[in-house]
This record gives C-alpha cells, sequence and structure tokens, in this order.
C-alpha cells in the first residue's frame, strides 16, 4: 500500500486552497482561443469533442476575466439586426444570451488602439489568430457597430482604430461581431 | 503540576499516524499548478524593487511595486458607485470613520464578479495640457497609494464616466457619478460640458463645498480659459467672462462658455489625441481630439 507522508497531505491542501479562489485556474491572454468546453487555449485544438467558438481580445488586470469575440462574422446589418443576431447567436457550448453586440469602450478595444504614440497592433495580432483557425473569419476594414449608440449610432473602424460617432443612422448596415465575457 | 503517564501518549501518536495513513490512501494529489497561473510571472531581474518568488520554482517572482510604502489592494467584491477607502476597503457610505476617502468606483469588469474594474480619483486638479496630464497622473499619490499606481485614462475607460445611449435609452452614469462625487467631503464634481452653467438642486447637495479657490476651466480647441471662485458653496466667475455669470451659482458649478473636454492617453492620429466631453449635450459624451498644447481636464483612475 503507498503511504504519503503528513507533509506530502499538507501541500496537497495547500494547492488545493490555491486553486479554490481564482475563477480560471489559467491565466488567460490576447489571443487564446475559447473552446466549447469552456477552457481556453493559446494553441488550436479542432477535433468534434472541442471545438474552438471565440478568441480572446481583452484580458482585465490579473487575467482572469475579460471578453470574447465570437468567430464567426454574419453579413453586413444594421443596429437592430445586430442586437437580435448577437443576442440569439448560439454555437457549441455556449447557450442563446450569453453573446450579445459589444458596447462601445468594448468595441474600440477590439481594434487597434495608440496609448501615447505606442500602437497594440490587436487587428493584426487578432486577425493573425484568426486565419489560423479553420471555422474562423477574420475582422475586416470598415465599420463595426456598437451597442452604445449616441442618437444615431457609435461605431468604430477597428483596422485604423478611427472611432465615430453619431455619423450614421441606425438604418445603416455595417459590420457586427458579437461578444461576451468571461 | 500534572502528571502525565507515558502510554496514553504513545496510544494517541499510535492512532493519529494510523488515521493519517488511511486518509493518505484516499488522497490522489494534483499536480502543482505552474507558476504563471499563479501570478508568478517575472524573473529577478523584472524586480529590482524585490519580489515574491514562486514556490514551485524559485526563478519565477512576483514583483512588488516601486515603493514599498504601501501595496494598495481592493479588499472585496465591489459595486459600482461604492467608495474607495485608503485601506482598500469600499463602501457605499460616502464617509466610514477613521478611514479616508480616496476614490470611487465608476466601472465593474463584466464578468469580474466586481473583483476587478476601474477606480476614479476623486481629486479633479486644474486644467492642463496633455503631457501636464500625464505626468500628474503619473506621479499622483494619495493616502494608501503609491506612485505608479494611478495614470491617466485610455479612450474605452474614459467613455465609462458618461452617460451612454444603449437600445435608444439612456443610462444616468454621469449624473450618479457626480451625486456621490457630491456628497463625498472634499471630492471635486466632473466637469459639465454645457453652454450655460449648471446648478445642482438643493436636495442634491449633501455636502456644500466651504473652501475657497481659483480654478480654470477650458475648453482644449482654446487656451482662452474662464477662473471661477470656490466661496461657501458658490461659484463666482471672475474672469474676463464676469459677466456672463452675474449672480452666484450653486455648487458645483463645472460649466462655462466653453464646453469643457477630458483628456484621454488615446492618441487620435498625428500630434492629436481624443479628448471627451462627458456630458456636452446633458445626456452623452462627445468625442473629439486636440493636440498636445491646449487645456484640458483630466481625471486619474487606477485598475484594480
Amino acid at each position: 500500500m503507498k503511504k504519503i507522508s503528513l507533509k506530502q497531505i499538507l501541500t496537497c491542501c495547500a494547492i488545493w486552497g490555491s486553486l479554490i479562489y481564482p475563477k480560471h485556474s489559467q491565466a488567460v491572454d490576447v489571443g487564446d482561443v475559447f473552446y466549447s468546453d469552456g477552457t481556453f487555449s493559446s494553441t488550436i485544438t479542432e477535433d468534434a469533442n472541442k471545438l474552438p467558438i471565440g478568441l480572446v481580445y481583452w484580458v482585465g488586470k490579473g487575467k482572469d476575466h475579460g471578453l470574447i469575440m465570437s468567430l464567426k462574422q454574419p453579413a453586413d446589418m444594421n443596429y437592430a439586426d445586430a442586437y437580435k443576431h448577437c443576442n440569439n447567436y448560439e454555437v457549441l457550448g455556449t447557450d442563446p444570451g450569453s453573446w450579445r453586440l459589444p458596447d462601445f469602450p468594448e468595441l474600440i478595444m477590439m481594434g487597434n488602439e495608440i496609448w501615447n504614440g505606442v500602437k497594440n497592433n490587436k487587428f493584426t495580432i487578432l486577425n493573425d489568430k484568426l486565419s489560423k483557425i479553420s471555422i474562423a473569419q477574420k475582422l475586416v476594414n470598415g465599420n463595426y457597430v456598437a451597442y452604445t449608440q449616441r442618437s444615431a449610432g457609435n461605431y468604430v473602424d477597428l483596422s485604423s482604430g478611427t472611432i465615430s460617432q453619431n455619423n450614421t443612422t441606425s438604418a445603416t448596415s455595417m459590420h457586427v461581431r458579437c461578444v461576451r465575457s468571461f | 503540576m500534572h502528571n502525565i503517564k507515558f502510554y496514553p501518549i504513545v496510544m494517541s501518536l499510535s492512532f493519529l499516524a494510523a488515521a493519517s495513513t488511511a486518509l493518505a490512501d484516499d488522497i490522489n494529489c494534483t499536480k502543482a499548478p505552474d507558476c504563471a497561473t499563479l501570478g508568478y510571472t517575472k524573473t529577478s531581474a523584472d524586480c529590482p524593487k524585490g519580489g515574491v518568488k514562486c514556490p514551485f520554482d524559485s526563478n519565477k517572482m512576483f514583483c512588488l511595486k516601486n515603493t514599498t510604502a504601501y501595496d494598495f489592494q481592493i479588499t472585496q467584491a465591489v459595486k459600482l458607485y461604492d467608495v474607495v477607502y485608503h485601506d482598500g476597503t469600499t463602501s457605499t457610505n460616502t464617509a466610514v470613520a477613521g478611514k479616508t476617502p480616496i476614490g470611487l468606483v465608476y466601472h465593474v469588469d463584466p464578468g469580474s464578479d466586481g473583483k476587478h474594474g476601474l477606480i476614479m480619483s476623486l481629486e479633479q486638479p486644474v486644467v492642463g495640457t496633455r503631457p501636464e496630464a500625464i505626468e500628474y497622473c503619473n506621479n499622483y499619490v494619495i493616502k494608501g497609494t503609491n506612485v505608479g499606481d494611478w495614470r491617466l485614462p485610455t479612450l474605452p475607460e474614459m467613455l465609462h464616466m458618461g452617460n451612454e445611449y444603449s437600445l435608444g435609452k439612456l443610462n444616468t452614469k454621469y449624473w450618479d457619478l457626480q451625486k456621490k462625487l457630491i456628497a463625498i467631503k472634499n471630492a471635486d464634481p466632473l466637469t459639465y460640458g454645457g453652454a450655460v452653467a449648471y446648478a445642482f438642486t438643493p436636495d442634491n447637495i449633501t455636502n456644500p463645498k466651504t473652501i475657497s479657490s481659483i480654478r480654470r476651466i477650458s475648453l482644449v480647441s482654446s487656451d482662452y480659459y474662464v477662473a471661477f471662485a470656490r466661496n461657501n458653496g458658490y461659484a463666482v466667475n471672475t474672469g474676463s467672462y464676469a459677466g456672463y455669470f452675474n449672480q452666484p451659482v450653486e455648487w458645483p458649478l463645472v460649466g462655462g462658455v466653453y464646453v469643457p473636454a477630458y483628456w484621454s492617453i488615446s492618441d487620435y492620429g498625428g500630434n492629436y489625441h481624443y479628448v471627451i466631453q462627458l456630458n456636452k449635450t446633458q445626456n452623452n459624451y462627445v468625442i473629439g481630439n486636440s493636440s498636445n498644447s491646449l487645456y484640458g481636464h483630466f481625471r486619474c483612475i487606477m485598475d484594480f
């Protein structure tokens, strides 16, 4: 019979204790793939039991929470249709209602940003990863619609990082990308 | 003094040993987590001010902050509009005995269960150029925090301070933040961006200011400024547009002839940088851009 020392037992308990608090046992980074079984990985795996369903595009402090973009991009649509599409978006492993149209700040963070002269190249980084996932569609040039409006609509050109508001009507068709938080 | 016989001790130890062996048979230890998972992502070279070594790999470290005076940490899950105190505690109350309020939670990250978000400083400095704003926030320090804890917000982070429409419905973020700021002793309100002065209704004024000071209010598209004196809860224009506000206005008067805007750290392109008028039309923010040298408002933030 294999015996375990008291020291080993205490070590084991300490490790279990450290695993209880974090929401995710693994630090998540921008560009990690979100899988249908709820896991994240920087590497791409595609099989019937574990399909990529999203891409992490922003992580908060602690890297245990953030935002995931859908891998699919529907045909361009207006604000109302985009809102409905994302609220009803369904993919293996997630329920309808768990995805949504990003609000304005969330959409800005999906594209290129420059902070005091330093460009993050996020558009390119995300597209590089999307291009390696067979079922994913890349982000494209042009304007994406945000959930947050002014009287007409807010949108962001993710590639240029240009942020616009109130320059379009709610009926204008634009690119759409659904998101969810984790 | 009690005499303890030897054999009961031996018996007890025997039972403990047997119990621990039986317990051990039922336990399957998991593999130790990697150090990066636990937050030990740096090396000693990355931590000039010292750090904590990972217990599973002494080459991996968690760096201590730039100074060792404080290690500010939020101690509990927070709610939007919670007041943040110097010891890392938070409360919906605007005053807690023995504690100094240092910030206001103005955004909680979705999916973080209240553990992460953004805190705005309670102080709003005199307007400045963008380089001045960046330097000020990078060096901003208040009880419980260190230099380096605060910074100028990015554009998306700044937008969370303003009202927003969603599905045609307006939230009241800006006004809710204002109500809370007014209620906190010595806190400065956000700057109202309207063409006329605005006075809060008396019901909203729970802590009228009594200090006297001068503050410039400016639009970043112009370096013209208007000076105001705060005096016994009133703001009186003392600048070139002295006739514009020809009567005392209830504190907090934070509007001016021009529409003021806030600096962000985000660049628009070239020598221009994103600015935000938080509440230009009393309903929503307006994003613009400006060159470095003009005057703008700014508010330091920190994430948690």
